[in-house]
């Protein structure tokens, strides 16, 4: 289902391809979590992360990224609803067993130092002791691995905490928020490798609000907000179809021109342009139309939402100034 | 079994493990031989019941001698090394990432528990090791017969040891989980292990309510669960820090409870930890 907002941008539910079970890699229906004292953390959640993708989990802090994470590796029972990992129960050993994560800060032993962290958890894994140097080299920690974790840089941390994720070759990886307190240099290192371990067979479920991350990395995104996923689409669907600026003078003869153009299917007046819904691959046409019924074009100009356009305005709903779009934009992909 | 290596190499490496062995070993030292060695050379004693003389710090009485703090000072280190053990997974956050790496919170308990009976089985041998040596060398420096003490004897006092050590540690691994840290299951432990029980047992002489009520005491449990091994004035419960005066129970009685206390420990902690969030 495809809905078009006020601003001109289009947020799709991808239910209207639903993919197969087999292709699911992790499923939530209804997955709810509610605490004492009517906090609600995460609100009939239903996901769907498909094998082998990047799936960005966007959401302001608070929205219930985290907690959807810690149920899905079994830290934290749903109150209502299910989640599932590769067809297992979440948090399940055959779930598991085949599933490697990083959640909140890296957690380890500030007594021992990085490798012997990961001697304890390949054993609590059941996996062997010599993959410890093979994920110790693949996050490019193996120089300092005789290090205290006590003496690591936020940075090494957050790469032992990703070893430790990677102990079992998992076919799943959910991180959650995996750049955070790091610095530009490690935020770029961090995602150049997150976008290694995404190649191939993998799926990875990265929970970030850091939109040039999640931008440049997933393959398909859902936000979520107040606990409840608002959209869920690959990024082009989320920041719906280029619409195409035109400012012209006089506005008045421009509108009533491209008004009559059949491949036009949207038109709003905003600030003095005029914003159509229609293929940027017309530009060429419409300049031409417009000259010859007596406009002079001052612009044309193919415009995109971007993704943090789109994720105020899901994500933020409510809050003033987008209040009315997103809720409009929220309700039609939730239905979706 | 990966587990219990794992959970062994942690109480291993961790240096508050051996400074806890180290104060237990200089505790035990101080207070059953080096004190009681200094008032016996004195020949004097501010307390009239604080045992002195000879026989208690000879190789022969090291059962009896040493035995009697367990259920006092050496217990109470094991409180903290049970809350230590567990508590820290809370506020390090290391139990998030042990369990993300294999499901089974039972497993992570009795592979925990496990480590911890093995690290008792070292303070328990050690603390004798170094008594036995101490009275060794106080029998060679007075020049007095030196006998060991029977094997019997010996296993008794390690297996009675060992059990007092379990149970301390238990109730504080089971205050750790119920608190979710190490601060707050140590205050609460040493407060209820010193205080609680050391005052209503104190009590008891006079009023017989408490008196009923500190036969289910751990300490109460634990001193009768090592009187048959305690023989004549020499015991530190005779005198001294942890001093105890009673009531004694049935040591087969004392043992039962201690054990029952062992499940109970053991079973609410396989409780809370397998039902609880971990956030």
């Amino acid at each position: 289902m495809e809905r078009q907002g006020a601003a001109g941008l289009t947020a799709v539910l991808d239910g209207h391809e639903r993919p197969d079970a087999a292709d699911l890699v992790i499923e939530t229906r209804g997955l709810s979590k509610r605490y004492g004292g009517g906090i609600v953390a995460v609100d009939d959640l239903t996901l769907q992360v498909r094998r082998g993708e990047v799936y960005g989990f966007l959401g302001p802090n608070g929205a219930g990224k985290t907690t959807t994470l810690r149920m899905l590796v079994g830290l934290v029972r749903p109150t209502a609803g299910s989640a599932r990992v590769l067809g297992q129960p979440a948090g399940s050993t055959e779930a598991l067993a085949r599933v490697g994560a990083m959640i909140e800060n890296p957690a380890f032993y500030p007594f021992l130092t990085g490798r012997g962290n990961l001697d304890v958890m390949a054993r609590h894994a059941g996996v062997s002791l010599e993959r410890v140097e093979v994920v110790l080299a693949q996050v490019g920690l193996s120089g300092r691995a005789d290090d205290r974790f006590s003496h690591y840089s936020m940075g090494m941390k957050q790469r032992l905490g990703l070893a430790a994720a990677l102990l079992k070759d998992p076919d799943v990886l959910i991180l959650d928020e995996p750049t955070s307190g790091l610095d530009p240099e490690g935020i770029a290192e961090m995602r150049d490798l997150m976008r290694e371990l995404g190649r191939g067979h993998r799926t990875v479920l990265l929970s970030s609000h850091i939109m040039g991350e999640v931008e440049q990395i997933c393959d398909r995104i859902g936000i979520i907000r107040q606990g409840r996923l608002v959209a869920q689409g690959t990024l082009d669907e989320l920041r719906g179809r280029p619409e195409l600026r035109v400012r012209g003078t006089p506005i008045a003869r421009a509108r009533s021109l491209v008004e009559a153009l059949p491949y036009v299917e949207g038109l709003q007046a905003r600030d003095g342009t005029l914003v159509l819904a229609t293929d940027p691959g017309r530009a060429a046409e419409i300049n031409r139309r417009l000259v010859l019924g007596g406009v002079e074009v001052l612009e044309l100009t193919p415009v995109h939402a971007t993704l943090e356009e789109v994720y105020f305005e899901l994500a933020h709903a409510g809050h003033a100034g987008h209040a009315g779009h997103a809720e409009h934009v929220a309700g039609a992909v939730s239905h979706g | 079994m990966d587990s219990f290596r794992a959970e062994l190499m942690l109480l291993r490496r961790r240096a508050a493990t051996w400074v806890l062995l180290a104060i237990a070993i200089l505790m035990g030292i101080f207070f059953s031989y080096v004190l009681p060695y200094t008032v016996y050379r004195g020949g004097s004693t501010t307390s009239s019941n604080f045992a002195t003389g000879l026989s208690p710090l000879l190789p022969d009485r090291l059962v009896s001698t040493l035995l009697g703090g367990f259920p006092f000072y050496f217990g109470m280190l094991t409180l903290i090394l049970g809350a230590l053990a567990f508590g820290s997974e809370y506020g390090w956050g290391t139990l998030k990432t042990t369990l993300m790496q294999r499901s089974g919170r039972t497993r992570l308990l009795l592979a925990k528990l496990a480590a911890l009976g093995v690290m008792l089985v070292v303070f328990v041998a050690a603390i004798f090791v170094v008594g036995a040596a101490s009275s060794v060398a106080i029998g060679l420096g007075e020049g007095a017969a030196l006998h060991a003490p029977s094997l019997g004897d010996l296993a008794r006092g390690l297996a009675s040891g060992w059990l007092i050590l379990a149970v301390w540690a238990l109730f504080g691994a089971l205050l750790a989980i119920l608190s979710r840290g190490t601060a707050l299951a140590i205050g609460v432990g040493i407060l209820y292990g010193l205080v609680i029980e050391g005052v209503v047992a104190g009590f008891g002489e006079s009023i017989r309510l408490l008196r009923d009520v500190s036969q289910v005491f751990l300490r109460t449990n634990a001193y009768s669960l090592i009187a048959p091994l305690q023989t004549g004035s020499g015991s530190a419960a005779a005198g001294g820090p942890g001093a105890f005066s009673g009531p004694y129970l049935d040591a087969s009685h004392a043992l039962l409870v201690i054990l029952a206390y062992l499940l109970v420990f053991s079973g609410l902690s396989a409780l809370l930890l397998a039902r609880r969030d971990v956030t």
